[in-house]
């Protein structure tokens, strides 16, 4: 076990060094450097900013510079508003940001188990082609078209929600959050639901069930001892990709509903090119990703008794 | 029905509704069982000999599946009408069963312990450390070694043997007066099987249970069965003692299955004798006798009526067309084999 | 009730009928043809397919417009109508041409990546899994690092890098789309290399042709051809995702992402045909080929054959 985690450690080490260079060599491929498309700055203010962010030195050495600073959690300054700090920047938008995905994973996973599971007993009833139709249209319909036709029927034409606001960081009051967690957690529901309910039917028709009846247990205690369990074990693996989705879901989600977190600066830095952030927030969302893969990895083997973490997989 | 009869089927219909119409799986089965005894249903896949067995406890799919007619007689009650919750006081504790597939019948994220537990926590009031107490000693009983330890443990650190001895563990916790063993031994390999139905047999012995055994392996039935029923297409066509259906038998269906199967009296240049054709179609089953079509000595009454019940001898009863006094006298050694089937 | 004598005379044995093989023998194309088409979300994803595709191709052509034309006097923000089928936008191009115009992009964005995917998927996982051993083990470490990266910030990376157009996000969307080919690929052939095994052991006389057409086949490309089908409409969808970040098709080329893109900006109007037909059409299109995935995977499934 000590050694599956070390060697996962190793592992995802290896991935965040390769994302940074990555993202370093790749904004460095841009030609031109990037103050060229501002109006033309006087040659030594130029200068003066090529070295403030190290632009004057050889490329290696301004990646030693960078992975140096990078070690020690520093991104680095803003091209576009020198006066603040990648980290500034990350730090105002991550409780934003951390507050709307940790909602809408909520909503999607609770959500999306409990319609799968409800679709499964109902299995080829109207119950269940309804909640099938949901997650279709979850798959289908995207959360940038989603967002604004929210905005404007519930927001602005029956005004049950407000809109184009955010309160206060994390703490953000609820009804702000209502709208763009629901228009963000939509696709992974519909992913959760179809799953859920697939591994539930599956479940339901294995021997142990029939084993667990056959012991007289009432369907109640079938459910949720033998079937509910083994059922949401899938649900756990996409867990990761889920979180994934949410993630780049929060870029238009954020733009959409201008709530100040680190995907709207992100969309924000990508239309006016400041490489900084760009990176910055690539390498930042990288390293959370990772993580919580990782973290996923882990909840499996607790979940699955089968699983024994770091044993070689078999074919 | 002596009061020995611990448990009655009479004119039991058990059919499944699917996409393409009713599958008439069980088509009125009349069994009794006695008091400590065994009786074993016979039968190829199909047959109904499983459906049966999972209509005692209703445990059959259901939907799709319907019990149409029949009573079964359990003490004072019958076990087609019992509300649900009475039936969930049955099940495990009064009946218990096992199952063919010991490597899937056991839950794979539960503890063996926890599985045997329940069914003693749900039946009688018994606290955590009492009922795993009770689980341990049933381990030990069945012949885990080294209970105390693997009764944490999960399935899959089981081996197929052992884990089918966790299955009767876990059925005989409660000490039902019936055990239904569903192909207990298909899935084993052959030394483990006789090892499984010795153990039957010994806790059978100590715990007075009467046994249901379904199984198409005759040779299990000579070693565990007092009695035996033969089903064919959904009906019961022959029932006795095992001698009588073993040396004395009398429809020619019970002598295709003697006859494929291995002896150890057979000459080496005696080929197995299979049965040629196929189980009937029991979306439309046929008139007559289910068996007919595949009959070397079939009549055309034989293909149009069912044939009425006669009694060979107390124990032994036979339904086919060849008892009647009309029926010319049928040799068993005309060979089914003679028929080229290519 | 007496039973006449010549009831009891032996009956003639029909076993030829008893012994008769209900199925006929079928070929894996035609088996997996035959269950699709009796399987109606499978069939209705196929159908809408194929008509969105015929749309695409002959769409542009069924009226007198093109998808730049504009006309900046009275022809612009028009409802639909005989004229204008889907209306015009705010440059008064007409929103029928653009629509199927932006049907071919989002279709070719979808078919090609999906398609460069297997290809990369196909040599990268057949390799590892034939060669085995540790360059196998080297292959797959590095699939394992790739795949802790997240998907659309890397395409989102690139395109920064790579500048907005149709070739780039195809390039974009497969550097990292070919690494689920690949790993469902490397399984495969590790399930085709065990086969061998077994063919290995009954190889005196063993049909190959027939264990190939029975067995491998079917069990290997069913997982694949499902994969294929997913892969087209998350590629499509990304590129809608993208033209929203503004790094989508450049004007005045038309793809169902930049044009709800466009028609975001005007929601609050009542323009609604704007947002509502490349709206409809892009998950008409997500939707059908989910179902023919789901339809097809239902299909192919071993454990779905009776």
């Amino acid at each position: 076990m000590a050694r599956y985690i070390g060697q996962r450690l190793i592992l995802l080490l290896v991935t965040l060094w390769l994302i940074s260079t990555v993202t370093f060599v790749l904004m460095h491929s841009i030609p031109g450097d990037p103050f060229s498309s501002e109006k033309k700055l006087p040659e030594q203010t130029l200068r003066a900013l090529e070295a403030k962010y190290n632009l004057d030195k050889p490329l290696p050495q301004q990646y030693v510079l960078y992975m140096k600073n990078l070690a020690t959690g520093d991104l680095g300054i803003s091209i576009k508003t020198p006066s603040r700090s990648v980290n500034e920047i990350l730090s105002a938008g991550f409780p934003v940001s951390a507050r709307l995905g940790l909602q809408a994973i909520v909503i999607a996973s609770f959500a999306g188990v409990i319609m799968g599971m409800i679709a499964a007993i109902r299995q080829n009833r109207p119950t269940d082609y309804i909640l099938m139709v949901v997650a279709v249209l979850g798959l289908s319909v995207p959360n940038f078209v989603l967002g604004p036709l929210m905005q404007k029927y519930l927001g602005l034409e029956w005004e049950i929600f407000p809109i184009a606001s955010w309160g206060d960081g994390f703490g953000s009051e609820f009804q702000y959050t209502v709208l763009p967690s629901i228009a963000l957690s939509f696709l992974p529901l519909a992913l959760v639901t179809r799953l859920m309910r697939s591994s539930m039917l599956d479940v339901l028709g294995q021997d142990y069930i029939r084993t667990a009846r056959a012991k007289g247990l009432p369907p109640l205690k079938v459910f949720s001892r033998h079937t509910l369990r083994n059922a949401i074990i899938p649900v756990v693996t996409i867990l990761g990709p889920i979180t994934i989705n949410i993630l780049t879901g929060s870029f238009v989600i954020e733009k959409i509903f201008s709530i100040p977190g680190i995907g709207k600066y992100f969309v924000d830095s990508i239309s006016n090119r400041d490489y900084s952030v760009i990176m910055g927030v690539t390498i930042f969302y990288s390293a959370l990703l990772v993580m919580m893969n990782f973290v996923v990895d882990l909840l499996y083997g607790l979940i699955d008794p089968r699983i024994k973490l770091g044993a070689k997989e078999g074919n | 029905m002596t009061n020995q009869t611990i448990l009655q089927i009479e004119g039991l219909h058990v059919s499944f509704q699917t996409y393409n119409g009713e599958v008439k799986a069980v088509r009125g089965v009349d069994l009794h069982l006695d008091k400590g005894e065994t009786l074993a249903i016979v039968g190829e896949s199909g047959s109904g000999k499983s459906v049966t067995a999972q209509s005692i406890v209703r445990l059959i799919p259901s939907p799709p599946g319907v019990i149409k007619s029949g009573t079964i007689r359990f003490g004072e009650r019958d076990l087609t009408q019992v509300p649900d919750q009475e039936m969930y006081k049955i099940r495990g504790s009064e009946i218990g069963m096992i199952f063919q597939d010991p490597m899937t019948s056991l839950n794979p994220t539960m503890t063996v312990g926890r599985q045997i537990t329940e069914g003693l926590q749900w039946h009688h009031d018994f606290g955590k450390g009492e009922a795993l107490q009770k689980a341990v000693e049933m381990l030990r009983l069945v012949g885990i070694p080294n209970p105390e330890r693997r009764i944490h443990q999960y399935p899959h650190q089981y081996s197929g043997g052992m884990r089918q001895r966790a299955m009767i563990a876990i059925a005989l916790a409660c000490n039902p007066k019936i055990l239904i063993a569903d192909e207990p031994t298909t899935a084993l390999d052959v030394t483990i099987q006789a090892q499984i139905l010795d153990l039957m047999k010994e806790l059978q012995q100590k715990m007075e249970t009467a046994i249901i055994l379904i199984t198409h392996d005759l040779g299990v039935v000579a070693e565990m069965a007092q009695r035996v029923a033969v089903m064919y297409g959904g009906k019961v066509v022959e029932t006795g003692r095992v001698d009588d259906i073993f040396h004395r038998s009398r429809h020619p269906y019970t002598w295709g299955l003697m006859d494929s199967m291995p002896r150890l009296d057979q000459k080496r240049e005696d080929d197995l004798i299979p049965i040629p054709g196929s189980p009937p179609d029991l979306l439309d089953p046929p008139r007559g006798c289910p068996f007919a079509d595949r009959c070397p000595h079939a009549m055309y009454i034989c293909h149009e009526e069912m044939p009425a019940w006669t009694e060979v001898s107390d124990s032994h009863q036979v339904s086919c067309w060849l008892e009647h006094p009309d029926a010319p006298a049928a040799d068993r050694d005309e060979p089914a084999a003679r028929v080229n089937i290519r | 009730m007496a039973i006449p004598a010549e009831k009891f005379q032996r009956a003639e044995r029909k076993l030829t009928e008893a012994e008769a093989i209900r199925r006929p023998s079928l070929t894996f194309w035609q088996d997996v043809w035959i269950r699709l088409r009796k399987n109606w979300l499978g069939m209705g994803g196929l159908v809408v397919i194929l008509l969105l595709a015929f749309m695409a191709i002959a769409g542009p052509w069924m009226t007198e417009y093109t998808y730049y034309q504009q006309d900046l006097g009275d022809g612009r923000n028009l409802g639909p109508s005989s004229e204008h089928w889907f209306g015009t936008d705010d440059l008064g191009r007409d929103m029928f041409v653009r629509t199927w115009y932006g049907a071919r992009v989002s279709l070719t964005i979808g078919v090609v990546a999906a398609l460069i995917d297997l290809v990369i998927g196909v040599l990268y996982g057949g390799i590892s899994g034939y060669k085995g051993g540790r360059t196998d083990e080297i292959m797959m470490r590095i699939v394992d690092v790739l795949w802790g990266l997240p998907y659309l910030l890397v395409v989102i990376l690139l395109l920064v890098v790579l500048g907005p157009g149709l070739d780039t996000i195809i390039i974009a969307l497969t550097v990292t789309g070919w690494l689920n080919m690949a790993r469902l690929v490397r399984g495969q052939v590790l399930q085709l290399k065990n086969q061998e095994y077994v063919m290995a052991a009954r190889t005196l006389g063993a049909d190959t042709k027939r264990l190939m057409k029975k067995h491998l086949i079917p069990n290997t490309m069913g997982p694949i051809l499902v994969l294929l089908t997913y892969t087209v409409p998350n590629a499509i969808f990304a590129e809608a995702f993208l033209s929203f970040l503004g790094l989508g098709v450049q004007a005045p080329v038309a793809s169902w992402g930049t044009m709800i893109d466009d028609a975001l900006t005007v929601i609050l109007t009542d323009e609604w045909w704007r947002l509502f037909f490349p709206t409809l059409f892009l998950s008409l299109t997500l939707l059908a080929f989910n179902a023919f995935g789901d339809g097809l995977r239902d299909v192919l499934d071993p454990k779905m054959r009776k």
